[in-house]
């Protein structure tokens, strides 16, 4: 019995010295050396001093145990307890406190509470008492000290057999930068006791690598303001940059500058250096210790990321404006997910491909006040083809979009974001509203994000896509960044789809209605699928020289399916070639094999000629030509197999070459050029307009459609005109009460019906006035239009309407009736005086 | 000859039966034809919203509800009509639309009862309160289902048992009593709108300075007033208290009140220093909402006769009281007088604040009623006393036709009478089916329903929030995104009238007709507009 008994008490004996075991950290390398300091009573040191570099040359950290003693006979390195001790970092060995920390142990957990400067003195206030230190730094306001951050490791460790626990609880108090968002956040954060984030990281396998990093703003905030209530970083990859520049404890750091070693006094170090600090996002290759702190302010600056959002290859992470709370299922908005991929397979920890995924939810309301109707995706698809570290293609894909039913569990929460496996392949698979597609053309140009240019516009998402307004929002997407090609459809309605042209020998949008290629100084090509083929046609570049004077050039080339026509300030070129409108297709590179074999494919295609050489991108397409001199090209128009362009011939132009053009029918004057099978010349006409609007029936008041007809009898077309319609009623003067904009085309009528509501009744004027740029305004014939008057409403049009028939006699009853009880009323109560005098008497 | 300089104390002539049913029964009759002009389908916005943060109170069973709409000013409304839905079993729509206009009625005893110390006399109590029912402001408040119902019955009860605690100071239980009742009623009062009881302890504040500043003057209104101003300062700092109890602990969506103050100042600031901001005149679109400006006096006429003539008189009482050092004022009457005058500046300031173009150009609407409960017991007290020589028969056959009359148009006003208002706000059967059936077949959509919110708080009152999140709506313009637009034979009769043009375009579909109402879907323009 008492052998069982002593087995017991020494199996327990051996558990609880197992579980007792301190915490070590990995062997430090920015302290050098240690020694025991101070003794007590019996002898043994207060506390273990420690001698390193991590803010300059002479810092220090002091650690006192809590509640038991330290062994001076020990090796200092074997005393590095952080389970109920306290250590003060002293950044310059100057005597004062910069850092405390307060390790200890919570019931299984450990605990490690921060202390840094709360009252802008640059230190933090402690007592020694009887050998035992005691933190005395308060905030205002706050009656008792008070921690900024503080760290739990659920699992009862820090480090175990070289391995980094990275299942912590975060939380943090006051305004410390540990959520991505804007400045303004910081100021929300105000240390009082009720913490403002909570940082949660995830090690499920516990190798050593943070598989997730989930941060909440806990603060009160208005509910509609746009801060991003919820930063998720989650790690797809099994592999991590290890933790760098460590100050002992593995999570403990330094901001940029002291980590790079700035040397002089510490206050002259860390005061107004303007240098940036790592901060919260990882950059590649990189894993600072999070918890970072300014050394020369004593203050913890940033919790920077444990898992990247950005700086690796397989993760993802979504920025919601929208609360995502735990335990509990919630859809973010925003940027969710934001992910990159291996795409080259390398793993050389650069993603090659970037797809931003934005979503609303229909009436979202932190976006556009909520006025979307249905749910928005606005998605940023950006891959690096070359692998060379510069983005070379993205796809704007802007669309409505169905609820997300997919789901994603993150620890405790559920997520409804399109799951990372699944995304790149999902988004390019997927029907788009509108697209747009932009390569960058200069080599060497990196961000970590992918290509910016042409996401999305207000007036795109917010308002031309929500129906809001029925205006194209082209004007927003006119211009482009130099280095940069676009090309966009707004109408397009079908999952993305790439080509490849003989013409240009350039990737581009299979269904781009135009583009742009900013070239900077080498001047600015623009070019159209004029058509309506899905294959762009038509090339236009236009330069720019400054010299002594500026000079514009400008040369247009524009392919049909039989001829290919070129014109610049010289003269035209005609040939006639069948050019092919594409080399070969391909979707978007969604996995490795695709992107394989979209690099293999342009790989195999000729250099592409230098922007702005059309005759160069021409060469290629031989056939018989002829040259003209001293002419110019305008208003080329095509549909199908015809063509149609004005020829305007200077005196002195000259024809050379294939007799393609009747030359004897050509003298100095305008042509229109026009091809349905063969080649016809037409001397050019004016447009000769006319007008006739159609006599219908209309009622004052009452919304109409004016039916006007616009015939153009000339060859001229008429282009983005302004019609407007004046009317004119009885007695009254002329007003214009409807317009809109069209292009009526040589030999050609339009029909346009325009709203308009008469305001009153009687025999109207109606006159079509057309404005062109530059141009008169050119009155059209008018016509008399009778407005029918209303029926007018009486009385008892509205008794009618407000109320049946039955009821009737009883509300004029009843009007009667209380006017008689309230004269009776008075009538009773209003006596004579001298009646009331009898009365008294 | 001493009759004539000094009334001599009057008996009392007038019956219990007509003191205490006839006004009663005045305003049943005015209640009942309220609800039969529109045969019970009337919806207003006040009336409207309350109705749907009575049931979002009612299926939380919280003062506080954890989502829905609420009122930010208090909950003693909801808390009432939740107790009435819950005992009688009625729906909240019923409750508002049929069985409170005749609530209304109720306030006639406690004004009978108020201006019965006011005036001293059973006569004055009627007259008074005839004259105070025959303002259409007043009945409009009392008549519709919102918390000025109850609030106006309190700011009565509450006066009077401030009156008679002040009358009844030296009989210590009885004076214990009035006080406690005084504050029951008034927390009662700011928990039903935290921002009316504001006002009321506002002018209290102007009466007790008023007062204090006179008593400091004049030896005599010393004497006649008394301890007055000591019960008021009392009264004042223990509502105060109550209202702070209120906004920040026990109700703290009332601290919205304060904002509202905060934008009611920096506009007022505005309209005095900077005329170029964005302040607007409320009383710039009174003749809108009647089909003629003279139409729109006749039917406010009660209103001017009583400021008019109220004015006059309490004028003249200042002049024989202050400046004649009248000696036999009785402090009924100084308390009438000082609480005319402390509701009237409250009155002056309003004029301003509206102009200002703060709180939507409402405090006016809100105060006058305030103002028309003091100006009609100096007026009624008048009355009572006033005792022509000659011509008496004919002064009472003139004044027993105007009441008759006035009460006519007050009504005329009270009820937006369709004839003469251009606010309309009956609906028809129809018209709510096809609300109905709208928000039944449509989803996340916006629907244009009229030029106001006629239709929009019908449905507000009767249904209560879409549930499939459309969005009923009215306007001037039909605003993008809007696909659909409603139109009824009542909308065709008002724009017709109103001289509006319906923005259904010609091509629009109509997707829905029951005679009475049509759904039209607005035809896409381009393939993002569905």
């Amino acid at each position: 019995m008492s052998m069982r008994v002593f087995a017991s008490a020494a199996l327990l004996l051996l558990l609880s010295a197992l579980v007792l075991q301190p915490a070590y950290a990995a062997e430090p390398e920015v302290c050098t050396s240690g020694s025991y300091i101070g003794s007590d009573r019996n002898g043994r040191p207060e506390a273990l001093r420690l001698d390193c570099a991590y803010a300059t040359e002479r810092d220090s950290i002091t650690i006192y145990r809590r509640g038991d003693v330290l062994d001076s006979t020990v090796d200092w390195r074997q005393s590095l307890y952080m389970q109920q001790a306290l250590w003060i970092f002293d950044a310059g060995s100057d005597g004062s406190a910069n850092l405390i920390i307060d390790f200890r142990r919570e019931g299984r957990a450990l605990v490690a509470e921060l202390y840094d400067d709360l009252n802008d003195d640059g230190r933090v206030s402690f007592e020694i008492q009887q050998g035992r230190p005691t933190i005395t730094e308060r905030a205002q306001r706050m009656p008792r000290p008070a921690w900024s951050v503080r760290v739990a490791a659920p699992d009862g460790w820090w480090v175990k057999d070289g391995r980094i626990n990275f299942n912590l609880a975060i939380l943090v108090d006051g305004p410390v930068r540990a959520t991505f968002g804007p400045d303004i956040t910081y100021t929300k954060m105000v240390l009082d006791g009720q913490p403002d984030v909570s940082v949660d990281v995830t090690d499920p396998d516990n190798n050593g690598v943070p598989n997730t990093d989930v941060r909440r703003l806990l603060m009160d905030l208005p509910s509609l303001d746009g801060y991003y209530r919820s930063n998720i970083m989650v790690n797809e990859s099994d592999q991590d940059v290890p933790l760098q520049n460590s100050i002992v404890w593995p999570f403990l750091g330094s901001t940029f500058a002291a980590l790079r070693g700035y040397n002089p006094t510490v206050t002259e170090v860390f005061r107004g250096r303007g240098g940036r600090s790592y901060g919260i996002v990882r950059d590649y290759h990189e894993n600072p210790a999070p918890l970072q702190v300014e050394w020369g302010s004593s203050k913890i600056r940033y919790i920077g990321e444990f898992v990247a959002s950005r700086g690796g290859e397989q993760q993802w992470f979504s920025y919601s404006l929208a609360a995502t709370p735990p335990r509990a299922s919630s859809t973010p908005n925003f940027e969710s997910p934001f992910a990159f991929y291996d795409l080259a397979a390398d793993q050389d920890g650069i993603p090659e491909l970037s797809v931003r995924h934005v979503w609303y939810a229909p009436e979202d309301p932190f976006y556009a006040n909520g006025l979307v109707k249905h749910g928005l995706r606005i998605v940023r698809y950006s891959w690096d083809q070359d692998n060379n570290q510069s983005w070379d293609y993205k796809l704007g894909l802007i669309s409505s979009s169905p609820a997300i039913t997919d789901t994603v569990f993150i620890g405790p929460t559920t997520l409804n974001v399109l799951p990372y496996d699944r995304l790149a392949q999902h988004v390019v698979e997927q029907p788009s509203d509108a697209v747009t597609f932009v390569a960058q053309e200069t080599p060497n140009a990196w961000t970590s994000e992918g290509i910016y240019q042409w996401d999305d516009s207000p007036n795109l998402s917010s308002s031309y896509l929500a129906g809001v307004s029925t205006r194209i929002p082209n004007d927003d997407f006119a211009t482009i960044a130099a280095g940069f090609r676009g090309e966009i459809n707004l109408d397009y309605h079908q999952p993305p789809q790439l080509y490849f042209s003989p013409i240009d020998r350039k990737l581009h949008l299979l269904g781009a209605e135009r583009g742009i290629w900013n070239s900077g100084t080498k001047g600015e090509l623009r070019y159209r699928d004029i058509d309506r083929d899905g294959y762009l046609d038509q090339w236009s570049h236009t330069q720019v020289l400054t010299t002594s004077e500026t000079i514009t050039r400008s040369s247009q080339l524009n392919i049909s399916r039989s001829h290919l026509i070129y014109s610049d300030m010289d003269g035209i070129v005609l040939r006639q070639a069948a050019v092919p409108v594409q080399s070969w297709a391909v979707t978007p590179p969604a996995t490795h094999a695709e992107w394989q074999r979209l690099g293999a494919a342009l790989d195999r295609e000729e250099p592409a000629p230098v922007p702005g050489d059309l005759t160069a991108m021409a060469a290629p397409f031989v056939g018989p030509e002829q040259r003209i001199s001293g002419a110019t090209l305008r208003d080329y128009r095509a549909t199908g197999e015809q063509f149609r362009f004005v020829l305007d011939l200077q005196p002195g132009f000259k024809i050379t070459g294939a007799a393609l053009l009747d030359r004897r029918s050509l003298a100095p004057g305008s042509y229109v050029i026009s091809y349905d099978g063969q080649l016809r010349v037409t001397p050019l006409t004016p447009p000769a307009l006319s007008a006739t609007l159609a006599d219908a029936p209309l009622t004052e008041l009452e919304p109409n459609l004016l039916k006007l007809t616009i015939r153009n009898d000339g060859l001229e077309d008429v282009s983005d005109a302004l019609i407007e319609v004046w009317a004119q009623p009885p007695a009254g003067t002329a007003t214009v009460v409807t317009s809109d904009t069209v292009s009526v085309l040589g030999q050609q009528a339009l029909t346009i019906k325009l709203p308009w509501t008469p305001r009153r009744a009687g025999a109207w004027t109606l006159t079509p006035t057309l404005r062109q740029p530059d141009q008169q305004p050119l009155s059209l014939q008018s016509a008399q239009q009778t407005v029918l008057p209303q029926q007018p409403i009486d009385a008892g049009r509205v008794i009618a309407t407000s109320t049946s028939a039955r009821m009737r006699p009883m509300l004029v009853t009843g009007l009667a009736l209380f006017a008689l009880v309230a004269a009776l009323i008075m009538w009773q109560q209003w006596v004579r005086y001298d009646r009331e005098v009898e009365s008294c008497s | 000859m001493q009759l004539k300089q000094q009334p001599a104390p009057l008996r009392d002539s007038s019956s219990g039966f007509w003191l205490w049913v006839g006004p009663l029964i005045y305003m049943l009759l005015v209640g009942v034809y309220f609800i039969a002009r529109t045969e019970g389908r009337w919806a207003e916005v006040d009336s409207a919203v309350f109705t749907e943060v009575t049931r979002v109170f009612i299926r939380d069973g919280r003062l506080l509800p954890t989502s829905g709409e609420l009122y930010p000013n208090g909950y003693g409304y909801q808390a009432i009509s939740a107790f009435v839905v819950t005992f009688t079993g009625l729906d909240v729509a019923s409750l508002q639309q049929l069985v409170y206009p005749l609530l209304a009625s109720c306030v006639a005893l406690v004004a009978l009862a108020l201006f019965h110390e006011l005036t001293g006399t059973r006569r004055g109590a009627v007259i008074a309160t005839m004259l105070l029912f025959t303002q259409p402001e007043f009945l409009f408040v009392i008549l519709r289902s919102s918390h000025e119902k109850f609030t106006r019955a309190l700011l009565l009860l509450c006066m009077l048992w401030l009156v008679r605690s002040i009358k009844l100071h030296d009989r210590p239980w009885l004076f214990a009593t009035h006080v406690g009742l005084f504050y029951l009623t008034a927390y009662t009062m700011i928990t039903n709108n935290n921002l009316l009881a504001h006002s009321f302890i506002a002018a209290i504040v102007v009466v007790l300075v008023l007062g204090w500043v006179l008593a400091r003057c004049r030896q005599h209104v010393r004497a006649q007033i008394g301890h007055l101003p000591r019960r008021l300062a009392y009264a004042t700092l223990v509502s105060l208290g109550l209202v702070y109890l209120f906004t920040f602990y026990a109700y703290p969506p009332a601290q919205h009140d304060l904002l509202v103050l905060h934008d009611m100042w920096e506009r007022v600031a505005a309209l005095f220093l900077d005329m170029e901001t964005r302040s607007t005149n409320a009383y710039a679109y009174v003749a809108l909402g009647w089909i003629s400006l003279q139409v729109y006096f006749l039917v406010s006429i009660a209103n001017w006769i009583v400021l008019g003539a109220s004015f006059v008189i309490w004028l003249g009482q200042a002049w024989r009281w202050l400046w004649r050092r009248d000696a036999t004022v009785s402090l009924t009457s100084w308390i009438l007088w000082l609480f005319y005058a402390g509701f009237a500046a409250q009155g002056a300031l309003s004029v301003v604040v509206d102009a200002s173009g703060s709180i939507g150009g409402n405090i006016q609407h809100r105060l006058f009623p305030s103002f028309s409960i003091f100006a009609c017991g100096v007026l009624g007290a008048w009355l009572a006393r006033w005792r022509p020589q000659r011509l008496a028969p004919l002064v009472r056959v003139g004044l027993s036709l105007g009441i008759g009359c006035v009460a006519v148009l007050s009504v005329l006003k009270a009820t937006n009478e369709p004839l003469l208002s251009n606010k309309w706000t009956f609906y028809k059967s129809g018209e709510l089916e096809a609300l109905r059936w709208s928000d039944r077949y449509l989803t996340n959509a916006d629907i244009w329903t009229e030029i106001d919110e006629r239709l929009q708080m019908a449905f507000l009152l009767r249904v209560g929030q879409s549930v499939n999140n459309n969005f009923f709506y009215g306007g001037a313009e039909v605003q993008p995104p809007t696909r659909y637009i409603l139109t009824t034979t009542v909308t065709q009769t008002r724009n017709r009238r109103l001289h509006h043009a319906l923005p259904v375009p010609p091509d629009a579909m109509r997707v829905y007709d029951n005679g009475e109402a049509q759904l039209y879907h607005v035809r896409p323009q381009t393939p993002y507009q569905r």
